[in-house]
């Protein structure tokens, strides 16, 4: 007994370092991974989501088939491609999109990412329908297959329901916009976020799917449900920036316009 | 044993104590831009390590990390090349110092923003006009000089498509594609120009247009270069359908092998005859103008950073257009081919050169039936082109190259003797004349941006040389241009430069030219001034001067002299983007001044493209998503022309002989046209993308002149109209499948 518990503090010692990272590293790392991307968009920050893929890009240089790192990378510059657009800076747009655009599909090629990728891939070509209606014609069908792809991988991932509805929302009516079949889309994304793993390796949208809610409720004059969605989505997230100091007050603006 | 164990596991635990007890380190240091400005956001990490940190605003670093006897450290930014520092550790070193200099990791395809006085649809060039916005102006007929032309700096002499810029003839002007020049790019080609654009838009990616103080990058152009870049091979598979009353087009855009290999075609059709019927013109055509052409792109990308591309432009026209002279009725005819091949290689060298290089042929071949005119034209050009762009820093860029080209032109046939009798059985010249004309180009110039040590400061410095053999004349041209941005959106820009280019070639015919003829000159000074709110929106003023000499003169001796000269000067105005209640488009207007003394005006005179003041007006206004209209209104000067004051009969020929007034000494009414264009897009069956258009051109039915015609006698005039001198209805629809 004595002699195996001193084998076992010798094994200890030896193989500490190993331990080490393969008991607490990895799960650290992606919760790390989620806790940067968590952070970078409710704070709307890209600065956060650059030092987000940094880090994956070290994780990376590490052991390149790190899943997580490959998927965070391709969502942190999906970030910052849309923080670039929303801001008008095409320079930062026009620097980062490519390589956006490459980490999505890249990390769409590993078999635990895929789905996930797949929507973040489609979420980008939505960003460059948005710039160039030119494009309208092969890339809305780009994004239908990258979606219908990512739904049959994975068909309780909650992101592809919200995606299609933002898509479905931002499209105009003729071209198969609808603000009505967007919110059943996000109504959809709710039901499979409150079915999934809080413990899952990608958690994002659901505080988003909330605003998105808000936003379609806006579009169609009930902005007393715009009001409860986004009500909804800060205590999700007391500090999601969006929702607290531009669409809520705006709603209970409006709010108060119609009560006068 | 017990007490070797015990041991064992003592030197155990102080090594494992030694181990995160001695090793931890500071690193420490700052990331700057090879000019020197701090980088933000860096990733500075220890290689096969998660140990690392990202630059702060001031470019500065700090983390710990576990030493060993050496450490990498790297630092990598998006656009910047990593950089790599390999550390020693000596005991009891506690921090590293390391400072990182990133130079830009990719070339700039672009050119330097510091030449004044251009307007592209590329980024960081100017006044920005897109493909998207050629196929929606109003009137433009989704053509590229069409839709150009309502740009500042080009002067609206005729409604042909020809670029007339800044007081300069269209010669002055040329058209690259894919680095290959093209002299005759236009359909339904004749004496007054051609009307559209043989490139169909849909194949360009980039235009780049410039009305004055170019780079050395463009030899033998006096005036205006529009540089267009086709696109590269498509990422997606789209099939486009258009018909309108005017054309049917079909578009394919194929990838063979993702993101390397692909293929686009573009043809398109005309057919004139139900426009003409709907607009009441059919009687004014013996053959209602047609016209075909093909774009094909074939590009391969065979690296990551090597692409090869093939651009093949084919097409035809043909028209029969009732003419109504003094002396004589009959029909022009005209019918024109016109190929175009194009390989072009792009690659990077030596990881800071980017190298373009293509090999081109065009040929163009047309004739002309017109009475006794009877004249088949053959132009054939090849040329070899290579441009490399070496980046040495951030702060320093060379351009240089080298161009070979040769020109042959053919004329075989008969012009009249006097261009007043152009009977069937007039006088005529016979005609079988080849001239064949060589060039060689050399260029470079350097690009120094914050030069001097001050940042806002940029500037460009080159000279280019262009040899021909045949003729023993050698041309240098210095260039230079200077830019000093005010904001990260506003700029001063000047430049100046020498320009040469020869006369056209059939001056040097030795029975009625003069084969020893030099280059014509120009010398331009321009100064803008240059507001960009964003992408979209952008203001612009500038004031121009351009001097010619050594302009070809008719000379009683030797037919023709280098003794001529003249002036352009002017200013123009631009302002472009997002507009009150909810329009967006853009206003330019242009004034200039340009006299000449050269061909047969012996006197310092208002040239033929002295339109004093041009407007332009395109207004767009969204109604919703669905339903777009755009309003395009023009207003020019009127052309000068130079007025016939009497005629004399000549007995002997049959014929009255015009007698004219003082050169280019009155002017033709004003130039009005207001066109209107109304877009719905939609969707068919659920999927298929689809615009609907109807496009009124000249909605106002403003009578434009042309020009006039006689009387046999002279003594009567009466008005042509323009081309779209009567209102004229296009309907048409585009579906994208």
């Amino acid at each position: 007994m004595k002699k195996s518990a001193h084998l076992f503090l010798i094994m200890f010692l030896a193989f500490q370092p190993i331990f080490a990272f393969n008991s607490n590293g990895g799960n650290e790392i992606t919760e790390r991974l989620k806790s940067m991307a968590r952070e970078g968009y409710f704070q709307n920050d890209e600065k956060i989501f650059m030092e987000l893929s940094a880090l994956c890009d070290r994780i990376l240089a590490k052991e390149k088939e790190n899943a997580a790192a490959g998927y965070y990378k391709a969502y942190s510059n999906y970030r910052i491609v849309s923080i670039a657009m929303v801001k008008q800076n095409d320079t930062m747009f026009d620097l980062y999109y490519p390589v956006a655009e490459e980490a999505a599909n890249l990390s769409s090629e590993n078999v635990d990412f895929a789905a996930e990728a797949k929507t973040v891939l489609a979420a980008n070509y939505m960003m460059i329908l948005a710039k160039d209606l030119s494009e309208a014609a092969s890339i809305s069908m780009k994004i239908h297959t990258l979606l219908g792809e990512a739904e049959v991988l994975n068909p309780a991932n909650p992101r592809v329901n919200l995606i299609r509805g933002t898509m479905l929302l931002n499209t105009p009516p003729a071209f198969g916009g609808s603000a009505a079949a967007a919110l059943s889309e996000y109504e959809k994304a709710l039901e499979k976020f409150d079915a999934q793993d809080s413990a899952s390796n990608v958690n994002w949208g659901y505080a988003e799917t909330l605003a998105w809610i808000g936003i379609a409720n806006m579009k169609n004059g009930d902005l007393e449900s715009a009001e409860l969605a986004f009500l909804d989505a800060l205590n999700a997230e007391p500090e999601f920036g969006w929702v607290k100091y531009q669409l809520l007050p705006t709603v209970q603006s409006k709010l108060k316009g119609v009560e006068k | 044993m017990k007490t070797n164990f015990k041991s064992f596991l003592l030197l155990c635990l102080f090594f494992a104590s030694i181990n995160y007890a001695q090793t931890k380190i500071i690193v420490k240091g700052n990331v700057v831009e090879s000019s020197g400005i701090p980088l933000p956001y860096v990733n500075v990490y220890v290689e096969n390590t998660l140990d690392g940190a990202m630059s702060d605003e001031d470019g500065s670093f700090t983390f710990s990390t576990d030493s060993d006897t050496t450490i990498t450290i790297i630092a990598s930014m998006v656009g910047y090349k990593s950089e790599k520092k390999v550390f020693e550790v000596k005991p009891g070193n506690k921090e590293i110092n390391v400072e990182f200099g990133l130079a830009p990791d990719t070339i700039e395809l672009e050119e330097a923003v510091v030449m004044g006085s251009s307007f592209s649809s590329e980024k960081e060039k100017g006044i920005i006009i897109s493909s998207m916005e050629v196929m929606m102006t109003p009137g433009g007929a989704a053509d590229i000089y069409q839709s150009l032309k309502t740009m500042p700096g080009l002067t609206n002499v005729s409604e042909s498509a020809e670029l007339y810029v800044r007081g300069g003839d269209p010669i002055e002007t040329v058209t690259i594609i894919d680095q290959a020049s093209i002299y005759h790019p236009y359909t339904y080609e004749s004496s007054y120009g051609g009307l559209f654009s043989n490139l169909n838009t849909a194949a360009v990616d980039a235009m780049y247009f410039s009305s004055g103080g170019f780079s050395t990058k463009y030899g033998n152009v006096l005036s205006g270069v529009l540089d267009i870049s086709t696109k590269n091979e498509p990422i997606n598979q789209r099939f486009d359908l258009g018909i309108s009353m005017a054309a049917l087009q079909l578009n394919a855009e194929i990838p063979i092998v993702d993101n390397k290999f692909g293929m686009r075609i573009f043809g398109m059709q005309s057919f004139t005859k139900p426009i003409m019927w709907l607009n009441g013109e059919l009687d004014e055509f013996t053959t209602t103008p047609s016209s075909n052409n093909i774009t094909a792109l074939i590009s391969y990308k065979y690296s990551e950073t090597g692409r090869m591309k093939f651009t093949g432009i084919f097409a035809a026209d043909a028209q029969g257009v009732k003419i109504r002279r003094a002396e004589y009725s009959g029909a022009f005819n005209g019918n024109s081919n016109t190929n175009f091949y194009n390989f072009q290689l792009n690659d990077v060298l030596f990881e800071n050169t980017f190298i373009k290089s293509s090999v081109s042929f065009s040929q163009f071949e047309n004739l002309w039936r017109l009475g006794v005119l009877d004249l088949d034209q053959t132009d054939g050009t090849y040329k070899l082109r290579m441009d490399l762009e070496t980046t040495f820093s951030k702060q320093l860029k060379m351009d240089y190259g080298i161009e070979g080209e040769m020109r042959n032109q053919h004329y075989v046939g008969a012009i009249p003797e006097s261009e007043f009798d152009i009977r069937p059985d007039a006088e005529k010249v016979v005609l079988d004349a080849e001239i064949i004309g060589q060039r060689i180009g050399v260029y470079g110039e350097l690009t120094f941006n914050n030069i001097v040590g001050i940042k806002k400061l940029h500037a460009i410095a080159g000279v280019r040389s262009d040899h021909f053999p045949q003729l023993n004349l050698t041309s240098f041209d210095p260039r230079f241009g200077l830019v000093y941005k005010l904001s990260a959106k506003s700029n001063f820009r000047f430049a100046w430069g020498i320009f040469h280019q020869l006369p056209d070639t059939r001056l040097f015919v030795p029975t009625d030219g003069n084969p020893d003829l030099n280059s014509m000159k120009a010398e331009h000074f321009v100064f803008s001034y240059e507001y960009r709110g964003n992408k979209n929106n952008s203001i612009r003023l500038e004031l121009f001067q351009k001097d010619y000499t050594d302009l070809p003169l008719e000379d009683e001796n030797i037919n023709y002299n280098n003794d001529g000269f003249g002036y352009a000067r002017g200013l123009d105005f631009v302002l472009k983007g997002d507009l009150p209640f909810n329009l967006d488009g853009w206003l330019s207007y242009g004034y200039i001044n340009t006299k000449r003394k050269w061909m047969d005006f012996d006197k310092l005179t208002s040239s033929g493209f002295d339109i004093t003041h041009n407007l332009s007006m395109i207004l767009k206004y969204n109604i919703n998503a669905m339903w777009q209209i755009g309003l395009n209104v023009k207003y020019s000067s009127g052309r000068p022309f130079t007025p016939i004051e009497s005629s004399e009969y000549l007995a002997d020929r049959k014929i009255y002989e015009p007698l004219y007034g003082a050169n280019n000494s009155e002017r033709y009414p004003d130039y009005k046209r207001v066109d209107l264009r109304v877009t719905h897009l939609n969707q068919l069956f659920g999927k298929y993308f689809a615009v609907f258009y109807l496009e009124g051109l000249n909605i106002l039915n403003i009578n434009n002149l042309f020009g006039y015609t006689y009387s046999t006698d002279y003594k009567q005039k009466e008005k042509v109209l323009s081309y779209f001198g009567r209102r004229t209805i296009v309907i048409g629809t585009s579906i994208s499948i």
